[in-house]
């Protein structure tokens, strides 16, 4: 099925004009494309691009375009050609979205692609013309850095071990890399790094320190690209130091950065900060294209190479894994941080110092309206302040730390930077296993579980008074993440957990051109506590959401929630050492598959204190069938009930919680660890056979196991040969259980598909 | 890009007939089958993706067995019983009738119903449970069986492929044995009059190929079909004669035209057929010191495997003409396959895959994968290059192994069961080299179950299997006594 919201800009100012077509007109357009561009000489003022006529796509996408107004652009923007085609590439690859999805738009039977042409006004005119693409590519015009590499601003560094360290001013960038100031601070998501000492009027005096502590950093495609922006804040250098990777500067490179330095000293204005970068090729996150192919390349710039042949340029383009936006590029979508979003995490900086209680903020909003970047941004400017923030994880569909399926609370020091699956080797303070990407089959289970979570909180400041009273520390304050629900029943959800949560501030997302997917207008006099006794008003502070930025929310759409909840899913069960993160380890390996990993074996007969399975009434004996090869959580119980008694047959079954005489695991007395995968299970030596990434002191705590409907994505089921050849590792096709290549035949052989966008005549 | 699979929650296409068996079973007893499927199917739906007519079925089964079972002191009210008939029409025909609405206008769900032969009252009864009156028990009763038929009809019918697993008997053997025979004495036929007439129409042999390619349906290809072919008497010939020499692997024309043209066709007509056929010569050219299989490994059952015993553990087969002959044929495939696109149509297999032939070669060292290595190197120089470290090492490791059987040793068993052991890690070591497993795991010590009973898997022992199955690639039986569901539970204590 084609899904298409329709987006044309008109551009009076520029004479150009876009056009759409269908995939079978393509070779005849390109030719013509081709032969205008041909025509254009670089030195007439203007060119127009071969007017075709516009296809109306569908009534919506023709009133919304009447909608959208004319920008007028500098000179270094484009204007572009804006159909946004997001495109389900196979049943098997996308898995159902469970969320509510209001207004999306109507199927439509053709493909529609588009060209995309730049030119320039004033003498020079550039004219280039894209070859079509099946994806639509689209330009935020703010993706691009203010920076311009010259050979005065950046210096390679290169040591014999093919360390290569850049040594640059200030850029956006996108991939993986590590960063370090050497001198000045920068910023970026909010969070500042910095040495100690500003820039010095004369360079040449510098003397590079011993050990530079480096910062990794991730920014891959499939959201919106950091930038990476010189600050003027003093920042706790202390702080910055622990939480940064250690990499000793070898007596050569030292040196070298000396010379570099040098180099930096002839340019003409003075630099406010200089960082130096490196490679963080060992991290192995770039590997995961080989298991889903729909996330090739996100980790580079294949489709736009620079192509200056400026020294400089190639200089700064050398590190692997580090691509700065130099160029307007497609596909490609800044992280923005509208004022209104620093202005009120300021009102909560004022409110948690000055405080002596304990300080929460809950995050509400709709969904993509920037809530993920303006936690991560919160988090990131609150530890500039305070050494440890606790962050309640609450939305289980799209978490910030990568784990779907679980509310977590957290400790956290060190600044999030990067998407969730970078984020996903954190350890929580506390978690729990609610099974589902949405809370809606068990919504009490879902409340009591953060109502536990949010007595651990408390718990944790009250003992932190006790304790740190001398080190005037700050109460550790809170940050709630919130679902992206909020009708009906998500609605009640919300409005539990902020009276539950009592927050001092809320922090709601608002839209002014989709005014559908705002809170509604009670939201106000309803977050007021029910009763009088309640000493907390909260108060509400706005922010923007990204939607409305016309410009930039085009972008990205490439990706839906459920691919990135494969991709997280993914990455999760493909990481290596979880906990303390070294340099130079790989901290994903997708080298090796799950098919191929040797498993952990849990004797069900000692280990297991209970198996749970939520949402669905299995009889006993039918246990093992739900169970095998599923994705499960890993749970502690604490308790002395021992119930496996061998059956008449001599049998001892695995002990299982059966929903109809037992309750869900109860949150008092459990704590979830983590997800893993049973990858078989073996009746013959009573033991389950279990993949997860859970080191194994953890993983000895773990005695009971949690089925509830988390699917894997049949990527991870494959060997390396991706589908192609006669079976997964030597096993035939017709032997391998859960996947079948037989065609979809019979009415009804697919499973429940749910469509919320049809349209009755009467409505339109 | 290659076609992938879809996930579905069965182990095998058995575990879906035996669920069909038990959720239609019509005889003595029928209510504890019938309860049973009903029971798999709430499994299956923890999984996920059950395709809807299957959990359709499940539903309107189970209301049937609690209107059937449900007297005396566990009776219900035919109130009660509306209700659930009726919850399961709507739900019935809302899942047939909604992945219709295909257009961006709703389309009535009538027209739909038509569309899709779904009976009109049916829908009829959904409208009526859902705006108006609650249908009577007696119409709900009917309709309830009508459905079942309707969803054997247009879903069990067409998902199941009652021949396509159907065990090979021996008389389906001899059949394919037969067909092979004709195409032989037609191509031969053909051939023979190329020699002599000019006009190569022979409507024999393309008859012959022709019935090989309808009669025969996929899944029979790789257990029939290519046994029959690789036996002498198929591209092997019977004639020792006939068959390359070791020393110069290289089939004779004739042989090769005999067998083109049918190789050609079932390339074409079946897209797994080039990787079977390939998987099996090659699994041929390796020699394993136990070759006893386990017969519980190639299927679920035995009168399978009885029927195509013959075939297995053929001693013929282990000659070396046998094995130079299977040789051969890959180098041709190779070769022919090296050869650029102009020819590509002459080719007798598409889109061979080099590298597959690549890595089982690496993995199973011998005389004759070595051979194999050096046509491939010779074909592809590229490649060649990359495996010539490979292909050195193998040749030292098979001249020790060769000289050892040459001279008289006189070492004690200690000392041979070392040599074995370097020999053994050794030729590990290529092949995990050759696979570029670098496993950065981590440092765990632990041979005994720990005390929580975790443990880790004993690496030497483990092989890759896909997920669901041992490491012998057999899927566990996950069956569990039936007394379990009646045991009284312990009780616990509820939290509210």
């Amino acid at each position: 099925m084609l899904k298409r919201k329709s987006v044309e800009k008109t551009d009076s100012n520029k004479k150009s004009t876009r056009s759409t077509r269908s995939a079978t007109r393509k070779e005849k357009e390109e030719v013509d494309l081709k032969a205008a561009a041909g025509s254009a000489s670089p030195g007439s003022p203007s060119i127009q691009s071969p007017i075709q006529s516009a296809t109306p796509i569908s009534a919506i996408a023709a009133r919304r375009a009447l909608e959208l107004v004319a920008t007028t652009e500098s000179d270094q923007q484009q204007d572009t050609d804006n159909d946004i085609d997001q495109q389900l590439e196979q049943e098997q690859i996308t898995d159902w979205d469970s969320e509510i999805e209001e207004n999306e738009p109507s199927d439509a039977e053709s493909e529609a692609e588009n060209v995309n042409s730049k030119s320039k006004e004033a003498r020079s005119v550039i004219k280039r013309v894209k070859p079509e693409k099946v994806k639509t590519a689209q330009y935020d015009p703010k993706a691009i850095s203010l920076f311009t590499p010259s050979s005065t601003n950046v210096v390679k560094v290169t040591s014999k071990s093919n360390d290569e360290i850049l040594v640059i001013g200030l850029k956006k960038d996108e991939g993986q890399a590590l960063f370090a100031p050497l001198l000045g601070s920068f910023s970026a998501i909010g969070a500042v790094f910095g040495s100690d000492d500003p820039v010095p009027s004369n360079l040449r005096n510098f003397e590079c320190p011993d050990t530079v502590y480096f910062v990794p950093m991730f920014s891959p495609k499939t959201h919106s690209l950091i930038c990476i922006e010189p600050t003027q804040s003093r920042i706790n250098t202390q702080l910055y130091q622990h939480t940064a990777i250690a990499h000793k500067m070898s007596f050569p490179i030292r040196k070298q950065l000396t010379s570099a330095f040098t180099t930096l000293q002839q340019s003409s204005g003075r630099f406010s900060t200089i960082i130096a970068v490196k490679s963080l090729g060992n991290s192995g996150i770039v590997d995961v294209e080989r298991i889903l192919p729909l996330f090739k390349g996100v980790f580079n710039l294949e489709d736009a190479k620079p192509t200056s042949e400026d020294p400089a340029v190639l200089a700064i383009n050398a590190i692997p894994g580090f691509y700065p936006i130099l160029e307007p590029t497609p596909n490609v979508k800044v992280m923005q941080i509208p004022t209104s979003w620093t202005s009120s995490v300021n009102q909560f900086l004022t409110a948690s110092q000055s405080s002596e209680d304990a300080q929460v903020a809950l995050i509400c909003g709709s969904k993509r309206m920037g809530k993920s970047t303006f936690s991560k941004y919160m988090v990131n400017r609150l530890l500039e302040k305070h050494p440890r923030i606790a962050f309640l994880e609450a939305d289980i569909g799209q978490p910030e730390f990568g784990i779907q399926g679980v509310v977590s609370l957290y400790i956290l020091d060190k600044p999030l930077l990067g998407p969730p699956f970078a984020n996903s080797h954190l350890e929580a303070k506390r978690r729990f296993f609610i099974g589902s990407i949405t809370p809606r089959d068990d919504p009490d289970y879902y409340m009591a579980c953060l109502n536990e979570l949010l007595t651990t909180w408390r718990q944790e400041v009250s003992d932190q008074v006790t304790n740190d009273t001398s080190l005037g520390e700050k109460p550790v304050p809170l940050v709630i993440n919130t679902h992206g629900w909020i009708k009906g029943l998500g609605y009640d959800l919300l409005m539990d957990l902020i009276h539950t949560a009592a927050p001092n501030f809320i922090l709601a997302f608002q839209s002014t051109l989709t005014p559908s997917r705002n809170l509604p207008p009670s939201f106000i006099t309803s977050v007021v506590p029910p009763s009088s006794e309640a000493t907390v008003l909260p108060k509400i502070l706005y922010l923007t959401s990204l939607m409305d930025d016309l410009e930039a929310d085009v972008t990205a759409q490439k990706y839906h929630p459920s691919d990135h909840r494969m991709l997280n899913l993914v990455s999760y069960m493909h990481m290596n050492h979880m906990g303390k993160r070294a340099e130079g380890n790989a901290w994903w390996d997708f080298k090796t598959r799950l098919v191929e990993r040797v498993p952990w074996c849990l004797d069900w007969t000692v280990g297991l204190q209970g198996i749970w399975v939520f949402f669905e009434e299995i009889k006993y004996s039918q246990l093992l069938f739900a169970l095998n090869g599923s994705v499960v959580g890993l749970i502690s119980e604490t308790s002395d009930e021992k119930n496996t008694k061998p059956t008449p047959s001599g049998f001892i079954a695995p002990p299982f919680r059966a929903p109809a005489s037992c309750a869900n695991p109860s949150p008092k007395i459990t704590d979830c660890y983590g997800l893993g995968l049973i990858r078989t299970v073996d009746v013959s030596k009573s033991r389950f056979m279990i993949l997860t990434p859970l080191p194994f002191d953890t993983l000895t705590k773990v005695n009971g196991i949690v089925k509830g409907d988390l699917e894997l994505p049949i990527w991870g089921m494959l060997d390396s040969r991706n589908g192609a050849g006669a079976g997964i590792t030597g096993v035939p096709w017709r032997k391998v259980p859960y996947v079948s290549f037989d065609a979809n035949e019979g009415i009804g052989s697919s499973a429940l598909r749910i469509r919320r966008n049809v349209m009755r005549k009467s409505q339109m | 890009m290659p076609r992938i699979p879809r996930i579905v929650p069965w182990s095998s296409y058995q575990e879906l007939e035996d669920v069909y068996n038990m959720l239609y079973f019509d005889g003595p007893e029928a209510e504890y089958r019938r309860d049973l499927g009903v029971q798999r199917v709430k499994a299956w739906k923890s999984r996920g993706k059950v395709p809807h007519a299957i959990q359709m079925t499940a539903n309107f089964i189970e209301v049937q067995l609690r209107d059937q079972f449900a007297v005396g002191p566990a009776r219900i009210s035919q109130h009660e019983l509306r209700l659930m008939y009726t919850m399961s029409f709507v739900r019935f025909v809302n899942g047939i009738v909604d992945p219709a609405q295909k257009g961006q206008f709703a389309v009535s769900v009538s027209i739909l119903a038509e569309r899709l032969q779904l009976p009109l009252w049916f829908v009829e009864l959904r409208h009526a449970g859902t705006h108006e009156y609650l249908p009577s028990l007696q119409v709900l009763r009917n309709g309830c069986r009508q459905a079942l038929m309707w969803l054997h009809d247009f879903y069990w019918m067409v998902a199941l492929k009652p021949d396509g697993s159907a065990p090979l008997t021996k008389s389906s053997m001899s059949k394919i044995r037969d067909m092979l025979g004709a195409y032989k004495d037609a191509r031969k036929k053909q051939l023979k009059e190329m020699r002599t007439i000019k006009s190569t129409e022979s409507r024999e042999c393309s008859k012959a190929i022709k019935k090989i390619i309808t009669s025969i349906s996929t899944d029979v290809i790789r257990d029939g079909l290519i046994p029959v072919l690789i036996d002498i008497g198929g591209i092997v010939p019977a004639g020792k004669k006939k068959r390359p020499t070791t020393k110069a692997m290289s089939l004779s024309e004739d042989l090769i035209d005999l067998w083109s043209p049918l190789l050609r066709n079932l390339d074409i007509n079946f897209g797994a057929f080039a990787e079977e056929f390939i998987t099996a010569l090659l699994v041929k050219l390796t020699v394993e010191e136990d070759i006893g299989i386990d017969k519980t490994l190639i299927g679920p059952f035995p009168a399978f495997f009885d029927a195509v015993d013959e075939t297995d553990k053929n001693p013929a087969h282990s000659s070396s003409s046998y094995m130079a002959t299977i040789a051969a044929w890959l180098k041709h495939f190779i070769e022919s396959s090296a050869i650029t696109h102009q020819n590509a149509s002459s080719n007798v297999l598409q889109d061979v895959v080099i590298d597959d032939i690549l890595e089982h070669c690496l993995k199973n060292p011998n005389f004759y994968t070595r051979y194999l290595l050096t046509v491939i190197s010779n074909a592809n120089s590229k490649l060649g290059e990359s495996i010539q470290p490979f292909m050195s090492y193998i040749d030292n490791v098979l001249n020790t192994s060769q000289k050892k059987m040459a001279s008289v040793p006189e070492l004690n068993e200690t000392d041979m069961e070392a040599e074995l052991e370097r020999l053994n890690s050794h030729v590990m070591q290529t092949k995990q080299m050759a696979l570029e497993n670098h496993s950065d795991r981590q440092d765990v010590v632990m041979s005994e179950c720990n005390a929580n009973g975790w443990s880790l898997y004993s690496e030497s022992k483990w092989t890759a299997c896909p997920l669901g199955c041992l490491p012998d690639g057999s899927v566990p039986k996950l069956e569990m006594p039936l007394e379990l569901d009646f045991e009284p539970m312990v009780p616990e204590s509820f939290e509210n």
